[in-house]
């Protein structure tokens, strides 16, 4: 019997399988990597760096597939529901990280575990099942082939328990699509940097975990208080409503009225039948129930339907806007009811829906521009807003099929294969196609997908504040003296100093693990709160002064850009497609605009402590957030820290 | 209970341990929230507080009783002997076993402030009179009613 862990809201263990070995066993969860990095994908981070170095191929058994809770997973808290995966990205080659929602990661906990790490491949396809610490590796065989939503069931039907939590992964996956998701709860997706092409490679099919255990909090009713507060906090803020009525799809409106609704692969900001698939349309017509993650206030998730026409008896679960503008405006598709039908075909298939839609886009330009004739695209016709040509591309990306090859290893590999000058429609950063934003009509986003650490992402670091109308949060979050300019989505000003901050308060957040919503937007919950929270579930002190907590999210952020560094990545791949940088908008409020990167990267490194030529994080820097060990390890691998 | 209202959060489980026992515990929770994933429908179950309680009938030992037909239905800790047979005889499953401390276990209501009423974001459980809820019902009914009538008259 070992000690109880230290801190509340943990349960102080690790599961520990290797697949390659047929081995599991548990450890102790280590406290000095909690008191350093909460927990969450702070923690795994570290894992991962003391783990999985440059050496690592993301797709070979020494890649660890690491599924992080946090001390506030499964707490009695706002958006406690949250779980994440990490691993070394397959579609980047570098620090990747996918946080999903649910009920799995509460589930986790209940049965004992605060993670999962996997190593190793198995021979045959198999599945993890976990029921309060007790795990065992089971035959998949049956269900190997089989999509998303069979899987869950048959999963469930062999665990033996209607209530067990599935987290597994669809044909995309084990066909190793390079961005396949992993799915659970049938419609949650954690979406982003191929999660589920790490769990195909290892031929792990899914996971299936049930836990009658508890989480014990430090002061309960401290936390209840708080708690009872934040609903009404939560249930009085108009936009968290609105998201309830409405959905991301909300953000179709918003987008197109901002002039950052992508359109045409990213090369419009406005879409002329945007009505067609916003929020109102899809209300209106499709809406059946509206649902929510593991203790949530909002309830942001809709399930829509098709009755009618040739996609009737579609059921689509929470269709987000990501998903609206990569199959609708990014497409320039306005059938709102096949969005719906390529939505649950990812959902099945297990494939991220932003770099599926992504992929397409790109192919589509290229053919569009004579890059790539019909011929190779499997007698295809990809002119723009071809719905059918599309629901055809997703069946063959997911089994790798034909054309579908090329676009399964995502737009910067499929760019250089096709070459011709087909880099300049791939819309990446650093292998992670880009989500739906744009820099042009929303700088600091421009920014955001500069240097987040798994590419092309709006979710580590994107500020909301500087274009909603959100003058009074903005200044209280960045300084009264930073307005009007911060609040300026067209202009660069202070949007480094921004993002900076941002980015180290969605670090707390992403190790706690909230959800984005209610923290990023609406604005509500922010760091004063979390350091309460934090302090009521774990009773850990060195987290109850909100300047410590920064201290650890900068130190997150530094950990992470240290792993990137020693994968290689430097200042060159800070960088956006030149469409962004280059190009005008056509069209729309934002015509005319193009980001200037250079400009905020100097202040962004200028504000992080890194060196400006290199973007390697300054010795000095690294020591001050207790680093040490990482700055050795980076000298070790040969890299001089400036 | 709003059943079209319920978004299967779970914050009631939540709330109902944090109160019984200081934790977060799904499993100990006298309401759990039923769910179909395919469906997209989830269920809220707990004890009913019936007016004819047939776990009262049940129960060798008579532990469980209620005072009166509009309080609570209540087991008698002293008497109880934890058979099980009040969870066998509940139509519904309103009553389940506590696996932290072995015993039989169902709403109590907080003793009048319930705690997932007060947790409960839409609305979907509510602690209210029955002859209201009734009533309130019946609007509701009315209300889906008089939108298709309002399509008929042609909006007059």
């Amino acid at each position: 019997m070992s000690l109880p862990f230290p801190f509340k809201g943990y349960v102080g263990n690790i599961l520990r399988v290797d697949l390659s070995q047929g081995r599991i066993n548990d450890l102790p969860l280590p406290e000095e990597y909690a008191a350093h990095y909460i927990g969450g994908t702070g923690m795994a981070a570290r894992l991962l760096w003391d783990e999985v170095g440059p050496e690592v191929d993301p797709l070979s058994p020494d890649n660890l597939l690491i599924l992080c809770t946090g001390p506030v997973s499964g707490a009695p808290w706002h958006t406690s529901g949250r779980g994440a995966l990490v691993s070394k990205s397959p579609l980047t080659g570098i620090w990747g990280e996918s946080h999903v929602g649910g009920f799995f990661a509460p589930e986790l906990k209940y049965a004992g575990y605060d993670m999962i790490v996997v190593k190793g491949r198995s021979e045959k396809p198999i599945y993890l099942s976990v029921e309060d610490r007790t795990a065992e590796l089971r035959d998949a065989s049956d269900v190997w082939g089989r999509g998303v939503i069979e899987t869950s069931r048959l999963i469930k039907e062999d665990f033996g328990d209607e209530d067990a939590a599935v987290l597994g992964i669809g044909q995309a996956g084990e066909n190793v699509v390079r961005y396949a998701s992993v799915m659970t709860n049938l419609f949650d997706a954690a979406g982003r940097a191929g999660m589920g092409a790490v769990m195909g490679a290892k031929r792990l099919k899914a996971i299936a975990v049930r836990g009658t255990g508890s989480v014990k909090v430090a002061d309960p009713e401290a936390l209840m208080e708080y708690a009872r507060s934040a609903r009404e906090r939560v249930l009085k803020e108009p936009q968290a409503m609105d998201q309830r009525e409405l959905g991301t799809a909300l953000l179709v409106d918003v987008k197109q009225t901002i002039g950052e609704l992508p359109t045409k692969n990213h090369w419009n900001g406005v879409f002329e039948q945007f009505e067609n698939i916003n929020a109102e349309t899809l209300r209106r017509n499709y809406l059946k129930s509206i649902k929510a993650c593991f203790g949530c206030f909002i309830a942001c998730k809709k399930v829509f339907g098709v009755d009618k026409g040739r996609f009737a008896g579609t059921t689509a679960g929470h269709v987000e806007y990501e998903t609206l503008y990569a199959f609708g405006s990014n497409l320039k598709n306005s059938d709102p009811e096949s969005i719906m039908r390529m939505d649950v075909l990812c959902d099945d298939y297990g494939l991220d829906t932003i770099s599926a839609g992504a992929s397409i886009a790109f192919l589509m330009e290229c053919y569009e521009n004579g890059l790539i004739g019909k011929e190779e695209v499997d007698g295809l016709d990809l002119s723009w807003g071809n719905a059918d040509a599309v629901i055809e591309l997703v069946h063959k990306i997911a089994k790798r099929d034909g054309i579908g090859d090329l676009l399964a290893d995502g737009v910067r590999i499929a760019s250089e294969k096709i070459g011709r000058g087909a880099e300049r429609y791939a819309m990446h950063v650093k292998g992670l196609e880009i989500s739906g934003q744009d820099g042009r009509a929303h700088r600091s986003a421009g920014l955001t997908h500069a240097t987040a650490p798994r590419g092309a992402d709006h979710l580590r670091s994107l500020v909301t504040v500087d274009q909603l109308g959100y003058e009074k949060v903005a200044a209280e979050r960045f300084g009264e003296d930073k307005l009007p300019g911060i609040v300026d989505g067209y202009s660069e000003e202070h949007k480094a100093l921004a993002v900076k901050v941002i980015e180290d308060v969605y670090a707390i957040r992403d190790a706690m693990i909230v959800c984005w919503y209610s923290v990023s937007w609406p604005p509500i919950f922010w760091v004063d709160d979390f350091s309460k929270v934090l302090a009521f579930v774990t009773g850990y002190d060195g987290f109850s002064d909100p300047k410590d907590l920064m201290k650890i999210g900068e130190r997150i952020v530094n950990l992470k850009r240290a792993y990137n560094v020693r994968e290689g990545v430097r200042r060159k791949d800070d960088s956006l497609p030149e469409r962004f940088t280059k190009e005008p908008l056509p069209a729309g409020p934002a015509k005319g605009e193009v980001v200037d990167l250079d400009l905020m990267l100097d202040e962004y490194y200028r504000l992080r402590g890194w060196d400006l030529e290199t973007g390697i994080p300054k010795e000095e820097t690294i020591n001050q957030l207790g680093l040490a060990e990482i700055a050795k390890g980076l000298k070790g691998s040969g890299i001089a820290l400036p | 209970m709003n059943l079209d209202l319920c978004t299967g959060c779970r914050l009631c489980e939540l709330a109902c341990t944090m109160h019984h026992y200081g934790e977060a515990a799904p499993s100990r929770s006298r309401v759990n929230v039923i769910k179909w994933d395919e469906k997209a429908v989830d269920v809220p179950i707990l004890c009913l507080q019936c007016y004819n309680p047939v776990c009262a009938t049940a129960c060798p030992t008579d532990a469980i009783y209620r005072n009166d037909p509009k309080e609570v239905v209540v087991i008698d800790r002293q008497k109880c002997i934890n058979c099980k047979s009040c969870m066998f005889a509940c139509p519904i499953g309103g009553i389940t076993v506590d696996p932290g401390e072995n015993e039989v276990i169902k709403c109590d209501l907080c003793g009048g402030n319930p705690q997932c009423v007060a947790f409960c974001p839409t609305g979907a459980l509510q602690f209210v009179d029955v002859d209201k809820s009734a009533m309130a019902k019946r609007r509701r009914g009315a209300e889906r009613m008089s939108e298709v009538i309002g399509v008929l008259m042609g909006g007059r």
